[in-house]
């Protein structure tokens, strides 16, 4: 807990006891007398009472539902707030941030009061426009004497939040593409169901592996021999999508709604999203509406810092980090792009 | 309405925005109670019933008028609940105030005469209680022209009651504002507590009530209706930008009933209570009249305002720099400031007045006599001051003009030389001064013939500061001929001092008749100077003529500042003499002049200031050799300089007389000031503060009324003056602060030998597992306050880590305040417990908290000595 004091407040109320100690010095009226006592009486009355009864109260949030919200339906947030004492403190200030993960967010000071022995609720109705995490992070609560001469501030850490999904899209019927992913990462990784049949041993060339080096032939042939594997032959949809803030909500909803159509298809699929850094792409495996949420999830999280009239730079990643990939599905500024050549296996 | 739509419309305009701009956005906040707006504005009916009853019925009650008080009460609520509701929404705040204004009207014009007349009651029984209070002797009485009190009473209650229902709710429902209802109520009760009379006790209980409860919702909040709002949110929310740019948006829940219910009920326990605990202890405050400075400032004004009406108070002359210039028409009261006009030094020689003369007056026209130099110019024949005995003393006298008029030199009468006549005169002194001093003083006045000596005797600043050089003599009359006195100046004495306006000839003719002063001039034309019996009687006739009229007007006449103003195209002196029969200086001499001149006798106005010796002897002294401002054959005994501070409280107006052969003598018409007339201390607001913080020997002396708030003669100090004021309220102040300071040691106490007393009380029982844990809860909360711990009530484990931790390091690092900036880590040293006793107190505190049965008186005590190692 730590206590401000208002200063203007404090000023304005000594001025007014100066104003009534002359009025009592000059003038010496009872009825001002007694004004000026009570005036200095209600001071530390005013200050205790609600320090002893401040710490007591007990504020509580949540969420009427937290799951399955979509853009436009709209979640009611209660805050309660039950002052078990008998004294009512009218000045209760919850501090609080609420915002999209996607968007931003803006601070909110909300006064109330905490009236004796009841639990004061505060309904708060939030309407959605767009996908994202919706977050409400308090942060504390204030208590204000009744003379505005000290605030009481104590923490109230508490997070809510609740994802809103895309609004359902109608995709229009899609050949999709699969591609290989014949990188050493899978081979390595096991990602893939990798051969690990040997289609022939040739003799060496420049650039091979060390590790390929077929010894036994080698020292037959006295030639140094290696050895190629059957590269594998797995294909999968990869979705990348490219999201981009001023065509955020469509490459939601068409991310979204390609997924759910991959799956419906029974298909798994990876979708490669922006890593941390934002320099280098996750590959996420999706088989699940689950998968598929927690993806959405993530995106929530990552891209959070997307800013209008700035182009997304993930296809050029992409393409680095996996040059041999053309059969990617790309979302793009609110439409799929279709890879050029369609390879059905 | 167009504003409530329009408001909205922006609203909703803004929550689009923000869908936009952060993807979400907040609808109205409500608690889902949105039906207390009945309740809301039943409360504000009570408050603002409480507020108008409170005020009309404490003045009425106060000053013991009876009214139908069941009526009064239900009109007054009714009045107050249909005020509240104004507020309740659009519609009726738009309609009810026409509603309310044209109710109010009819009502004005169908009761007419018995609201006029319960308030001329009122006025009449207040008027009276204000008479009594300053034992006036005449009161003004208004026609009643109902007679039946108790009706007309109620009535005019009611009416004001209206009045005040109707500014009140816009004060208390509009905007809590409580200097605006404190303005409203306080001010009325003021025509009584002027008069030391209070309201009774629940009166001013329900205006502290007010007072309290608006003062608290004011300043909590949530005090407003929503009625601004179309839909009526319960919610006020604002927008605004933080100095970080980003976006804040605060909501405020407008008005809470169960909140403002409870804080009017707390309120009025506070209030009640507060008043009979002040009314019981300190009694002497609602009774006792102690002295009051602004009521002294006062005074003069109220029973001015009480006796000619309020209108008399609109004409009011400030008598600042002291000299009215004969202009006399309609001044009611006068008001000197007290501010130094002017300091005089000289060496006291009488104990009667000493009169600085500086304006003289000589035809009266139009309420005002006319200068000196305004009728007749510069060739008016020199006419020094009557010839005094040759007693060849001479005093210097030093006047220094702060501001009394720059106009004028003041000069005490016979006075022959002054430094700023040098410049005229040259160098030397002025051939016919120096005749008239060296014919009859040639002794005393040898001096004179040495330049250097006489310059260096009366030296000075010219004009603002200058020295006069003065025959240091009383008034009166030698009955020895004046030589200076030409023939020629006699006829235009005669021509000139005798001229009264002729539409008042009459008037004032009737009114010597009346008086009974009689002086016939033409029997004395012919008087030669040089037959001494016939030349004194002449002059003995005449002065008795002047000091007969002066008598009368003693008699028969009043001296008061505040004697009211003439009316509208009344002559002054003609109002003063028939009506008024009371005035101050300027009336006194200006009738007296006209009066005179009626007679035969050349008389003429003179202005200036008069140095009483009151004034000489709270003067103080300088220091200075007396011989340098005396030419004297003799020298004073006891004598010393002394420098008046003369203000304009000073300033006077008198007459002088013209004897034939003699010269003129002024002569003092005004009646001496009754002892209830104000003193300088009590008439000016400068004086009421240069009293308390500058306490003064002459305002000592002003107020040395027996009050036990003043401060005694020769008690000064700067911080003094303040503090005796103060001393009313000491009393109550050290009761409130003892009282608190015993509440306070009482608290400390109580929370200190609580567990105390408890664990003794289960020890008794034999609970010795509850005694333990009793003295152990002591443990966590003194951790607590001194922020070793975060809460205050922690697990026995979490206890048991952390000082287990502590024991271990040596020391703990005492926890950062909340919100607070990083300071540098402060470590508390552990205490002298070893891990193995640490862990000996949290089985024996386990045990005794699962198994209390078990637990015996040893392990109880082996428990206290372990504890006490921690604490």
């Amino acid at each position: 807990m730590y206590r401000t004091y208002h200063p203007l407040y404090i000023i304005s109320y000594i001025l007014t006891i100066l104003l009534f100690v002359l009025g009592a010095v000059f003038y010496r009226q009872p009825l001002v007398a007694v004004l000026l006592l009570l005036m200095v009486i209600l001071v530390p009355v005013s200050v205790f009472i609600t320090l002893l009864c401040a710490e007591r109260l007990e504020p509580d949030v949540y969420a009427d539902k937290t799951t399955d919200i979509g853009v436009t339906q709209p979640v009611n947030l209660t805050i309660k707030l039950n002052n078990p004492t008998v004294v009512p403190l009218l000045n209760c200030r919850l501090v609080f941030s609420l915002g999209n993960s996607l968007m931003g967010s803006f601070e909110n000071e909300m006064v109330m009061p905490a009236e004796a022995k009841r639990a004061k609720e505060v309904r708060i109705p939030i309407e959605t426009s767009m996908p994202g995490m919706v977050r409400v992070v308090f942060s504390s609560l204030s208590v204000t004497d009744f003379l505005h001469f000290c605030t009481f501030t104590y923490p109230y850490e508490r997070i809510i939040e609740f994802p809103v999904m895309p609004a359902e899209r109608q995709l229009p019927p899609l050949k999709f593409t699969k591609v290989s992913i014949p990188s050493d990462e899978a081979v390595s990784t096991g990602d893939g169901d990798l051969t690990t049949d040997i289609k022939e041993v040739r003799e060496y060339r420049n650039g091979d592996r060390l590790r390929d080096i077929h010894w036994k032939i080698s020292a037959r042939k006295d030639e140094i021999m290696v050895k190629e594997y059957d590269r594998t032959k797995d294909l999968y949809y990869v979705v990348l999508p490219e999201f981009e803030f001023d065509f955020l909500k469509d490459d939601m909803e068409i991310f979204y709604a390609c997924g759910k159509e991959l799956l419906k298809r029974k298909e798994t699929f990876r979708v490669a999203i922006a890593g941390d850094t934002g320099d280098f792409l996750e590959m996420h495996k999706v088989a699940s509406p689950e998968e598929l949420d927690t993806v959405l999830y993530r995106i929530y999280d990552v891209y959070s810092g997307l800013k209008t009239g700035v182009s997304s730079q993930l296809y050029d990643i992409f393409c680095r980090q996996y040059p041999d990939m053309p059969g990617v599905i790309r979302i793009h500024r609110g439409s799929i792009v279709m890879p050029e050549i369609i390879e059905e296996y | 309405m167009a504003a409530v739509f329009g408001a909205k419309r922006k609203e909703l305009n803004q929550r689009a925005d923000e869908l936009n701009r952060f993807g979400l956005t907040m609808g109205d906040f409500s608690t889902g109670n949105k039906s207390n707006r009945f309740f809301l504005c039943f409360i504000r009916a009570c408050l603002i019933f409480m507020a108008t009853y409170g005020t009309v019925g404490g003045v009425v009650s106060a000053i013991g008028l009876q009214y139908a008080w069941p009526i009064v009460v239900l009109a007054l609520f009714v009045l107050a609940f249909f005020s509240a509701f104004l507020y309740y929404n659009k519609i009726s705040f738009y309609i009810g105030y026409i509603v309310v204004f044209a109710g109010f009207i009819v009502f004005s014009i169908s009761s007419y005469w018995y609201i006029n007349s319960g308030y001329q009651a009122f006025v009449n029984v207040l008027y009276n209680k204000y008479s009594d209070f300053f034992a006036l002797l005449s009161v003004r009485e208004a026609t009643e022209y109902v007679t039946n009190r108790y009706v007309t009473v109620s009535y005019a209650m009611i009416f004001i009651g209206w009045f005040f229902s109707i500014l009140l709710n816009i004060a208390i429902s509009g905007y809590m504002n409580l200097p605006a209802t404190f303005l409203l109520t306080f001010l009325p009760l003021q025509t009584v507590f002027y008069i030391d009379l209070t309201p009774p006790v629940p009166y001013l209980v329900m205006l502290i009530t007010v007072y309290v409860t608006v003062a608290l919702l004011r300043r909590s909040g949530h005090f407003s209706l929503p009625y601004k709002n179309a839909k009526g949110e319960e919610f006020d929310r604002t927008r605004k930008k933080t100095r970080t740019g980003t976006e804040k948006h605060i909501h405020v829940y407008l008005s809470t009933s169960s909140g403002m219910l409870t804080i009017a009920g707390y309120s009025l326990l506070i209030a009640t209570v507060f008043l009979l605990v002040v009314s019981g202890i300190f009694s002497e405050l609602g009774s006792k009249y102690v002295s009051n400075k602004v009521k002294n400032t006062t005074d003069a004004y109220v029973k001015t305002a009480v006796q000619e009406g309020v209108s008399s108070l609109l004409n009011r002359y400030r008598a600042t720099g002291g000299l009215a210039e004969g202009k006399l028409g309609g001044i009611g009261n006068v008001a000197p400031d007290f501010q130094t006009d002017m300091y005089v030094r000289f060496v006291p020689y009488s104990t009667g007045t000493v009169y600085l003369k500086a304006y003289t007056g000589v035809n009266y026209e139009n309420s005002a006599f006319r200068g000196y130099s305004d009728d007749v110019g510069e060739d008016v024949p020199a006419m020094p001051d009557p010839v005094l005995p040759a007693y060849g003393e001479y005093s210097k006298m030093w006047i220094s003009n702060i501001d009394a008029g720059h106009s004028y030199y003041f000069r005490p009468y016979y006075s022959y030389y002054a430094t700023f006549n040098k410049a005229k005169c040259g160098d030397v002194i002025a051939e016919e001064t120096t005749e008239f001093a060296q014919r009859n003083y040639d002794e005393s006045f040898a001096m004179l013939d040495d330049d250097d000596e006489i310059n260096e005797f009366a030296s000075g600043d010219a004009w603002d500061n200058y020295e006069v050089l003065f025959v240091p003599y009383e008034m009166l009359v030698t009955y020895q001929p004046n030589p200076n006195v030409t023939d020629e100046y006699e006829e235009y004495v005669y021509d000139t001092y005798l001229t009264v306006p002729d539409e008042q000839r009459e008037e004032l003719e009737k009114f010597l008749e009346e008086a009974g002063i009689e002086y016939d001039a033409s029997e004395w034309d012919d008087v030669d100077v040089n037959d001494s019996d016939a030349y004194q009687k002449a002059q003995q006739e005449r002065l008795d003529a002047v000091s007969d009229l002066a008598v009368y007007f003693r008699k028969n006449f009043e001296y008061t500042m505040s004697p009211g103003m003439t009316p509208y195209n009344e002559d002054v002196v003609t109002y003063f003499l028939n009506v008024q029969r009371r005035g101050f200086c300027a009336h006194f001499a200006s009738s007296s002049a006209l009066l005179l001149r009626c007679l035969g006798i050349p008389t003429r106005y003179i202005e200036g200031y008069a140095i009483s010796y009151e004034d000489v002897m709270d003067s103080d002294g300088i220091e200075g050799d007396v011989s340098e401002w005396q030419i004297s054959s003799d020298t004073y005994e006891n004598a010393g300089i002394v420098e008046v501070d003369v203000t304009d409280g000073s300033a006077h107006a008198w007459i002088e007389v013209y004897l034939d052969g003699y010269g003129w003598i002024p002569c003092e018409m005004t009646p001496p000031s009754d002892d209830d007339e104000l003193s300088a201390s009590q008439m000016s607001l400068y004086a009421l503060f240069e009293g308390l913080l500058y306490q003064t020997a002459r305002n000592a002396a002003g107020n040395d009324d027996g009050d036990t708030g003043d401060i005694e003669y020769g008690d000064l100090g700067i911080g003094g003056g303040a503090f005796k004021a103060m001393d009313f309220l000491f009393k109550p102040f050290c009761w409130i602060l003892g009282a608190l300071a015993a509440v306070f040691t009482a608290v400390y106490l109580y929370r200190y030998l609580k567990p105390i007393i408890k664990s003794r009380k289960m020890l008794k029982n034999g609970d010795y597992a509850g005694a333990l844990l009793e003295r152990y809860k002591k443990v966590p909360r003194k951790l607590y306050r001194r922020r070793l711990l975060c809460k205050k009530n922690q697990t026995l484990r979490d206890t048991e880590d952390f000082i287990k931790k502590w024991v271990e390091d040596g020391k703990a690092e005492k926890k950062q305040a909340f919100g607070r900036k990083k300071r540098k880590a402060v470590y508390v040293k552990a205490p002298a417990i070893t891990v193995a006793e640490l862990g000996e107190i949290m089985a024996l505190l386990r045990k005794a908290a699962y198994s209390g049965k078990t637990f015996g008186n040893d392990e109880y005590r082996r428990g206290i000595k372990l504890l006490r190692k921690i604490l």
